[in-house]
């Protein structure tokens, strides 16, 4: 099981675009996914181009009630921010089992940040998008403070919303591109067919299948699978005996330690 | 999409296109404030970060192209910033191979003012030193 945590220091910076294009783009590839947001007013419906009268089940929903698009199990746990057994949830349900093939996304809004602290041990990858805007990167020390230096080897970074005719935004991008080296994964640019394919009710690469964004984000996630891929690699893999028992698993940082 | 750009992507064969290719020199980038600030802030730039580069610098700097006022070489602007993270690096030293090197530390003064080796870049670069 990969656990990516989708979440970023403000709001507004694409992290449930971003959720919603990785899980199609793992779809595509014939991986097998479980997105969850944990927002308590979710857009990621419509990011997968459903109606917004449609709501996603709880993630201890009835299996008749599950709601699939292209393949993609969608979840939707609003009041796990709040909720001290949300984890031990996610590890009954097998969400969290090392021996499953399934990519879990957890969406989590930028103002949860203790959520994010509690997932943070338990995820494969941490995905940060960021606008290349003051208001954005004037957050990054106290996101950094926050999550905690460890946290930070785990965590990639990705430029959304990029307009490279804007002078202010090529600067901070070469900014960002200094302060985080490799773990800057890419960008995606500025496209207005992200926000018409919304309108559109449809998804991205059905609406506008050359989009930039779109180009730039299936890149990006290129990269994830291969990180994921090299991750996976360098995992033990433990001897039958010491299989972790349900409810008991361990934190993916400790379980991949080399 | 507008159908117009559609067949003009058609036409060209390509799946998407930039007007424009905007790739900013380093002479030409400007460190604004925020970015200063950021540089300086102690939740990014712990201080055992600070001590761990004082005794090794987390990045080599890159071959210099030239000499600056006050005995400085500077990195070249193409070189490509080394892969490591910011988990695994001093923030100090993200912008230190853009700063003075050749046997003599650089003072606090100009530690502490990227503006002004800043403005000595777009001198020297004026100049045709870089």
């Amino acid at each position: 099981m990969a656990v990516i945590l989708c979440h970023s220091p403000k709001g507004g910076t694409g992290t449930t675009f971003l959720a919603a294009q990785l899980a199609l783009a793992f779809a595509d590839r014939n991986r097998d996914v479980t997105v969850i947001s944990t927002a308590m007013n979710d857009s990621l419906p419509l990011h997968l181009a459903l109606p917004p009268a449609v709501t996603l089940p709880d993630l201890e929903g009835q299996a008749e009630d599950a709601v699939m698009v292209q393949g993609i199990d969608l979840r939707n746990c609003a009041r796990a921010p709040r909720d001290p057994d949300f984890v031990p949830m996610l590890q009954d349900a097998g969400l969290l089992s090392p021996a499953s093939e399934r990519v879990l996304i957890i969406d989590v809004p930028s103002g949860e940040r203790g959520l994010a602290q509690r997932l943070l041990p338990f995820a494969s990858l941490h995905l940060c998008a960021l606008t290349p805007a003051p208001d954005c990167v004037a957050l990054l020390p106290q996101f950094h403070e926050e999550l905690g230096e460890g946290a930070l080897d785990q965590t990639l970074f990705l430029v959304n919303c990029l307009d490279e005719t804007r002078r202010l935004a090529r600067h901070t991008t070469a900014f960002l591109r200094e302060l985080f080296g490799a773990n800057l994964i890419g960008r995606v640019r500025q496209d207005e067919s992200v926000v018409e394919a919304l309108a559109m009710l449809q998804t991205l690469g059905r609406y506008a299948p050359s989009s930039a964004a779109l180009a730039d984000v299936t890149e990006i996630a290129e990269h994830v699978l291969l990180r994921l891929a090299a991750q996976a690699e360098l995992a033990p893999q433990p001897a039958p005996a010491q299989q972790p028992q349900t409810g008991d698993i361990a934190p993916a940082g400790k379980s991949r330690a080399a | 999409m507008r159908a117009d750009a559609k067949v003009l992507l058609e036409r060209l064969g390509r799946q998407d296109f930039a007007y424009k290719e905007f790739a900013d020199r380093f002479a030409d980038l400007e460190l604004w404030p925020i970015f200063e600030a950021l540089l300086k802030d102690q939740r990014l730039f712990t201080q055992s970060r600070a001590d761990a580069q004082q005794e090794q610098p987390a990045i080599t700097p890159a071959p210099a192209t030239a000499d600056l006022p006050g005995s400085a070489q500077v990195a070249a602007p193409a070189a490509p910033a080394p892969a490591q993270s910011l988990s695994s690096m001093p923030l100090s030293a993200l912008f230190a191979r853009y700063e003075a090197e050749a046997g003599n530390r650089p003072t606090a003064e100009t530690q502490n003012d990227v503006r002004s080796l800043l403005r000595q870049l777009s001198e020297a670069n004026a100049k045709g030193n870089l």
